[in-house]
């Protein structure tokens, strides 16, 4: 049984939850790990026909990187975290059935760049969505990449260097979440996508996703190679180790304050 | 009686597909049609930018005709894509300007047509559709074109849900550049085919020259991979099947235009 995700299932549709919401959902390397296997076990099951993925709580779909694990790394571990993401991400690039992401609250960082792998994003007027690395540190890549496809070379540099968040109604103006609802309603709605895409002709449906790997393949590879070249060359010079020392101690000031 | 009309007016050529109570789809021969149609008028010294328009007030172009595909055989696909690919080949090579006035539904292959041109006005009541996939076929073409025009993320909602796009969402994202009340649409085409056929035709050839290659070249490895996965999926049988479906829905009598005029 996993221990930091729930699976469930509902007819034809099965339902990820990210589950540490006391640390918003944030994921380490063995959740990195139950995520993974449990994609490609679903990408296995023949009764499953669309995938929900959500975060539990109603504050955080997920913050992205756990930096309580990430403060601690030297530069061969950085370079083994990017293999980390490469066999994650490739699990949910694998996927031959639909992905829904139930953005239910804040989607951060490496939380950003799963919630753009997935297929149809359906969040609420409160939900936050950036890439904020940067302020703690660590320089981007796969995010650039993944913004890039979607967005254009003027936005990704913007966002990337700002380490800015948008707000609900700026990543619906520009096409990244497709549909708003009230929060209430964020969880029944993706499932209703889920449904209705469980139910299209599946030939068609694995031929689709995997049209849209091959033309994604050369540029997540890419991205990976650069993110472990660039992320060894970061972590050894220590800023992103310090950075996120300063940020988790202003953290837990503003909390005991 | 022919599936395309096309005529001459002081330099600008109208193109319009004629098959309205089939919401103007492109069968074999209108898609031949067409495809002789626009290499006559790229030769056409006197014929300056193109407008494409679709007969009657529901349709533009329902894309391709679903009676003539329901019929193809597991062997059929690449033959029948190879004809396909000759079609779009002709739209993306056209030397001149191309606009859209797009009178109804636009769907699948009408759709393509559409993202293939330079300047496209809608009434308010048109609507673009990538359905592909309710039919049992990969949008690899649809893809290629809606991810250069709205990006990846746009794009892949479109083509996994088949959902129609308003006009006014249309416009809102960029695809269509204006809208215009249904009975001004075909003389606010012309008069933007006009404004286009007056600007300096070196700077014109070129600039749509440079366009429509870097085009091609996206387009030329969509239609081979189109080839190869469209095979793929016609010999598990499943777009027969959904199309026999489909069919089915409509109690076996009516067209698929129904569902795209629903």
């Amino acid at each position: 049984m996993p221990e930091f995700i729930k699976v469930e299932r509902s007819g034809a549709v099965a339902t990820v939850v990210l589950n540490r919401p006391e640390v918003m959902n944030a994921w380490h390397s063995p959740m990195r790990v139950e995520i993974t296997q449990t994609m490609r076990r679903l990408n296995g099951e023949p009764n499953v026909m669309a995938i929900v993925l959500t975060g539990a709580g109603d504050k955080a779909f997920c913050a992205g990187q756990d930096l309580n694990e990430t403060k601690t790394f030297d530069a061969d571990r950085a370079a083994e975290w990017i293999e980390e993401w490469r066999r994650m991400y490739g699990a949910i690039r694998a996927l031959d059935k639909p992905l829904i992401a139930a953005l239910n609250g804040v989607a951060a960082g490496s939380a950003f760049q799963v919630a753009l792998l997935t297929d149809v994003r359906i969040g609420h007027p409160g939900v936050r969505m950036g890439q904020p690395e940067i302020n703690s540190g660590i320089a981007s890549t796969l995010g650039p990449w993944l913004m890039r496809e979607m967005l254009g070379l003027s936005r990704t540099v913007e966002l990337t260097l700002s380490g800015r968040m948008m707000d609900a109604a700026e990543c619906h103006a520009i096409g990244l979440i497709h549909r708003i609802v009230p929060a209430p309603e964020v969880m029944a709605a993706a499932l209703a996508t889920a449904g209705e895409l469980a139910a299209k002709p599946p030939v068609a449906m694995r031929l689709n996703k995997r049209r849209f790997r091959e033309i994604t393949e050369a540029g997540f590879n890419d991205a990976l190679e650069a993110g472990i070249r660039i992320q060894k060359e970061s972590y050894a010079s220590g800023e992103p180790q310090r950075w996120m020392e300063r940020f988790l101690a202003e953290r837990a000031k503003r909390r005991t304050a | 009686m022919t599936g395309l009309l096309v005529d001459r007016e002081d330099g600008i050529a109208l193109a319009t597909f004629n098959r309205p109570a089939a919401l103007n789809a492109l069968d074999t021969a209108t898609r031949l049609a067409m495809t002789e149609a626009l290499a006559g008028l790229a030769a056409d010294a006197s014929v300056l930018a193109l407008v494409v328009t679709g007969a009657g007030e529901r349709g533009y172009c329902a894309g391709q005709d679903i009676r003539e595909s329901a019929a193809l055989g597991q062997a059929d696909g690449a033959r029948w894509m190879e004809s396909w690919r000759t079609y779009f080949a002709a739209v993306a090579s056209f030397p001149k300007p191309i606009v859209h006035a797009i009178n109804g539904v636009a769907a699948g292959a009408g759709f393509e047509t559409v993202l293939m041109g330079d300047i496209r006005l809608a009434a308010p009541h048109a609507r673009l559709i990538m359905a592909e996939v309710d039919i049992g076929l990969p949008a690899i073409v649809g893809g290629f074109l809606l991810k250069t025009h709205l990006g990846h993320s746009r794009m892949t909602e479109l083509v996994l849900t088949g959902r129609p796009i308003a006009a006014d969402e249309a416009r809102q994202i960029g695809i269509v550049h204006e809208i215009v009340p249904a009975s001004e649409l075909l003389s606010a085409a012309r008069k933007r085919a006009r404004n286009l056929a007056d600007k300096p035709p070196v700077a014109l050839r070129l600039t749509l020259g440079e366009l429509r290659a870097g085009f091609r070249r996206g387009l030329s490895e969509a239609t081979t991979a189109a080839a190869r996965y469209q095979s793929e999926a016609i010999a598990t049988g499943e777009p027969q099947r959904a199309m026999a479906e489909f069919f089915a829905r409509r109690r076996g009598g009516a067209t698929a235009t129904e569902r795209l005029d629903a």
